[in-house]
């Protein structure tokens, strides 16, 4: 089966520091990929590269065989990526509600004057809209909190509203910057589940970054571990575990007697 | 349109070009300044140079002959004012966290204030700068003919940007002023004292616009509280253009529109009535393709 | 539900009492006096302008300061149509007028939309080279924009007359009942463009742009939209008030405009119409009213010679103390609500009774 998203030989430099070097990461439709690493491994850059935010210096990236390295975060968002931030964006003074209706508004139909006179078929597409919205609340169980300032959410329900609203531009994939930090043990397995869901529900393909180990190995199919840009394994959940590299990346040489 | 100078003629105009660049450049540095240090536009830069003007006025007019002293006077009284400006306008809004804009309402409230300000004490009615013959005076090199400040103010430019580089590199204080322009906070965590250092960065940018008020007021004697708007406007422009935030960007960035501005009129006179537009349209083509001005860094924003 | 019962009637009532006031205004000149008419006209204009500047600065998250230049466009646009053949021929007289120009006329409020779209075509050039420009870098090309239409107007001599400017401008139509109505206008145009996903898009970039554009919303082409709303309302708002004062030159359109405009969008809350009008309301009455520190006061004991500019510094004064003290301005973010006010006074009355408590 061919790639959904596929990043080939990116690197980015900023200035004399190569953030990330000859990333190759191949994604396949409807797999749970991790990115995993130490704090500064690149992880966010990349992230940060195949949603438009930095263009790479060399290499290109490509979605559905297209190549989106270049177009700007708006495109790629209509293109089918939507993502979430590690140290959450919501739009804080706006309501639950409202953030995930600006979600929706990349596939709006109608112009600007017939939203403002209400035409009958703006006036359906509005609805339609606002429809789509509770329907995503709801599955995210923040329907009850939809006139609720977003700034007013305790954490873990911001984090959760942060991605009803990235699911609202109908993405096909969708990229999660560290969902469950900051999360206790029993919200964490909760996310687990709600993100298998997630995938099932809405047929997506989902790629994170966490750093919290029993999510990442319960819910991978796949794992990519970066360290200093570079990917330095790359495989099952089962081979990540037991691959040397890594477990000397994260413990350090010195420290082989205490595993 | 086109008038072909004479090679006297040019030589001549590189002078003023280089007479009018310097004294942009002097203002600049001030803006380059205190934007580096808090990210904010000062707007109330040129109003304190405005004040310079006026305080000059007020010390040396009386008694011309012992100048020199009058203006280290001035100078010194200048950087007061600049401390006193971010004392009242800036110094508030940061204690209180404010968004980056209620600074920039503030500054643009402190300039009005000292705009007004000027007008109830000294009226609308222009004055005129002290005259310094032996600075103003005429001499003959060849055949152009030049005021000596036209020789005097790059030399003292040129000296003032290498004591400003000096301190900003190898002083202490100025290690500090480099530390709070690339993180506020984590100085305030390695223990500098923000905001004395900030109150020193106004200082200094304060005190170097009164050395350039003092030069301005010279070349250009009249005085009203309106005095330092357009020259403001179009420092700030030559610091972007430079690069914000870096010292040699904004000597730089002055002497080019000095220079674009004296040359444009020496060979189109007819356009002369646009000249105060030059700079602005200098500005937006710079922005277009160099954001970050000629030697200034790109600062990415860390999403 | 008793709430929003009790609201709208509040509502209704206010807007009928309002109605009332405005046509009392306007047929009882003598009780309500012309000097007080004229700035009741005032202020409606500048809410408009204010309403413009909030388009962008308020809503968008931008920091523009053009509204001179564009009031400029409007106002001249507007003054040239107006101004009649005959009329023109006689105030252009260092460079007179040609023929074809001087022909061309429209009545008032044909001048005054094409005012406001040449305004707003102007807003769509400049918007291309600034618009991509971040916070102060925005505002200094803004500001500089403004600034060389201000000089073009002063060199184009045989378009615009000059620093002289234009004079005899019919006002046949500045009463109040057309001030208020546009004002109207306006404001309902405003509200249900904020209510639709165009509004809540230019309220998402205020909130976080990174955010906004990930998205999938256009930057660009909605921070064009914004600022192409709001240089028609600025060159609808200049364009009323050249017909208002009659004369215009280019003088009257200098930055500082801006700074009085931004002053009125801070105090009444940047992203709040009702902020805005009250803003624009405040600022303009207050300068009126400030005049008497210009003039002579007898205290009796001793006497305040007048100071000619005190109004200003004491308005000055004013800005930085509301930037400081009260950086949300009246209204913050939102609109005006009876709710609000309702629990803005049952705040003052359980106010003493905690202190008792203690």
């Amino acid at each position: 089966m061919a790639a959904i998203l596929e990043t080939r030989d990116v690197v980015i430099r900023f200035g004399g520091l190569v953030a990330v070097n000859l990333l190759n990461i191949e994604v396949e439709k409807g797999e749970i990929i991790s990115i995993i690493g130490p704090n500064g491994a690149g992880k966010t850059t990349a992230f940060n590269l195949i949603t438009g935010v930095y263009k790479p210096t060399e290499g290109v990236i490509l979605f559905d065989g297209e190549r989106i390295s270049g177009k700007r975060p708006d495109e790629i968002a209509k293109i089918g990526i939507a993502r979430t931030f590690q140290n959450i964006r919501l739009f804080k003074s706006l309501t639950v509600l409202e953030n995930v209706l600006i979600a929706t508004h990349l596939n709006i139909k109608s112009n600007l004057f017939s939203s403002v006179l209400k035409t009958p078929k703006a006036r359906k597409e509005e609805k339609e809209m606002v429809e789509y919205a509770e329907f995503l609340l709801k599955e995210t169980g923040l329907l009850h909190l939809k006139d609720e300032k977003a700034e007013n959410l305790p954490y873990g329900l911001q984090r959760r509203l942060e991605i009803a609203r990235a699911l609202a531009t109908k993405p096909k994939i969708l990229l999660l910057d560290e969902p469950a930090a900051g999360m206790n043990p029993k919200e964490s397995d909760d996310l687990t589940e709600f993100i298998k869901n997630i995938r099932d529900k809405f047929n997506l393909t989902i790629l994170l970054i966490e750093h919290h180990m029993q999510l990442v190995m319960s819910i991978s199919d796949r794992i990519y571990v970066l360290e200093y840009g570079i990917t330095i394994a790359k495989g099952k959940p089962q081979e990540i575990q037991e691959n040397p590299a890594v477990i000397k990346a994260y413990l350090g040489e010195e420290n082989d007697d205490l595993c | 349109m086109l008038v072909i100078p004479t090679m006297a003629e040019l030589l001549q105009q590189v002078c003023n070009g280089l007479l009018l660049g310097s004294l942009f450049a002097l203002v600049a540095v001030g803006y380059t300044m205190v934007y580096g240090i808090l990210r904010l536009i000062n707007f109330a830069h040129c109003d304190i140079f405005m004040m310079a003007m006026y305080i000059a006025f007020f010390i040396v007019a009386p008694d011309s002959r012992w100048w020199f002293i009058g203006f280290i006077i001035v100078i010194a009284i200048t950087a007061i004012l600049g401390m006193g400006v971010e004392k009242i306008a800036y110094t508030p809004l940061r204690k209180q966290n404010a968004p980056k804009i209620s600074m920039l309402i503030s500054a643009i409230g402190m300039s009005y204030l000292l705009e007004n300000l000027a007008t109830v004490l000294f009226t609308g009615k222009p004055k005129t700068f002290p005259q310094i013959e032996l600075l103003v005076g005429m001499i003959e090199i060849g055949p152009i003919r030049l005021q000596r400040l036209a020789l005097v103010v790059p030399i003292v430019t040129f000296l003032l940007m290498v004591i400003l580089l000096t301190l900003i590199n190898k002083t202490k204080a100025g290690m500090a002023m480099r530390a709070v322009s690339k993180d506020l906070e984590t100085a305030k965590l390695m223990g500098i004292n923000v905001n004395s250092t900030i109150s020193f960065t106004f200082a200094v940018g304060s005190a170097i616009a009164g050395v350039g008020a003092i030069l301005w007021g010279l070349k250009y004697p009249q005085i009203s509280p309106l005095v330092g708007v357009m020259p403001g406007l179009k420092c700030f422009v030559a610091a972007v253009i430079g690069g914000i935030g870096n010292i040699k960007g904004a000597v730089l960035g002055g002497l080019i529109l000095g220079f674009v501005e004296i040359m444009a009129v020496a060979f189109f006179p007819s356009i002369s009535a646009y000249k105060d537009i030059f700079s602005f349209a200098i500005l937006i083509i710079i922005l277009l393709f160099r954001p970050n001005g000629i030697i200034g860094e790109k600062i990415a924003e860390k999403v | 539900m008793e709430k929003k019962k009790r609201n709208l009637i509040l509502s209704v009532v206010s807007i009928l009492v309002l109605i009332g006031f405005i046509i009392w205004a306007e047929e009882c000149t003598k009780a309500f006096g012309v000097y007080n008419q004229r700035i009741f006209k005032t202020c409606c204009i500048y809410a408009i302008c204010a309403l413009s500047m909030n388009m962008v600065n308020g809503y968008t998250g931008l920091f523009s300061l053009g509204q001179p230049g564009f009031m400029a466009i409007g106002a001249y646009v507007t003054a040239f149509l107006t101004v009649t053949p005959s009329d023109k021929i006689a105030i252009y007289k260092i460079v007179p007028i040609s023929e074809g120009l001087a022909n061309l006329n429209a009545p008032f409020f044909i001048a005054l939309i094409i005012g406001g779209l040449v305004a707003a075509f102007f807003a769509f050039l400049i918007g291309f080279p600034v618009l991509s420009l971040k916070g102060d870098y925005l505002a200094i090309a803004t500001l500089g924009f403004s600034e060389i239409i201000r000089i073009f107007i002063t060199n184009a001599q045989g378009l615009t007359n000059g620093p002289t400017g234009i004079n005899r401008i019919p006002n046949d139509f500045m009463n109040l009942y057309v001030l208020c109505g546009i004002l109207a206008l306006v404001v309902i145009f405003i509200l249900s463009m904020m209510k639709t996903s165009y509004g809540r898009a230019l309220l998402a970039i205020r909130e976080d742009e990174v955010a906004a554009q990930a998205m999938g919303i256009n930057l660009f082409k909605h921070k064009m939209l914004a600022f192409i709303i709001s240089g028609f309302l600025a060159g609808i708002g200049g364009g009323l008030l050249a017909s208002l004062v009659g004369a215009i030159d280019p003088n009257q359109f200098k930055f500082t405009v801006a700074y009085d405009i931004l002053l009125m969008v801070v105090l009444g809350g940047q992203g709040s119409v009702s902020g805005c009008i009250a803003g624009a309301f405040i600022v303009r009455i207050a300068l009126e009213k400030l005049r008497f520190l210009d003039e002579p006061i007898n205290f009796g004991i001793f006497e305040y010679p007048g100071i000619g500019g005190m109004r200003m510094v004491v308005f000055s004064i004013l800005l930085m103390l509301v930037i400081i003290k009260w950086r949300k301005g009246i209204f913050g973010n939102e609109e005006f609500s009876w709710d609000k006010v309702f629990n803005f006074f049952s705040k003052f009355k359980k106010a003493p009774k905690k202190e008792v408590e203690k």
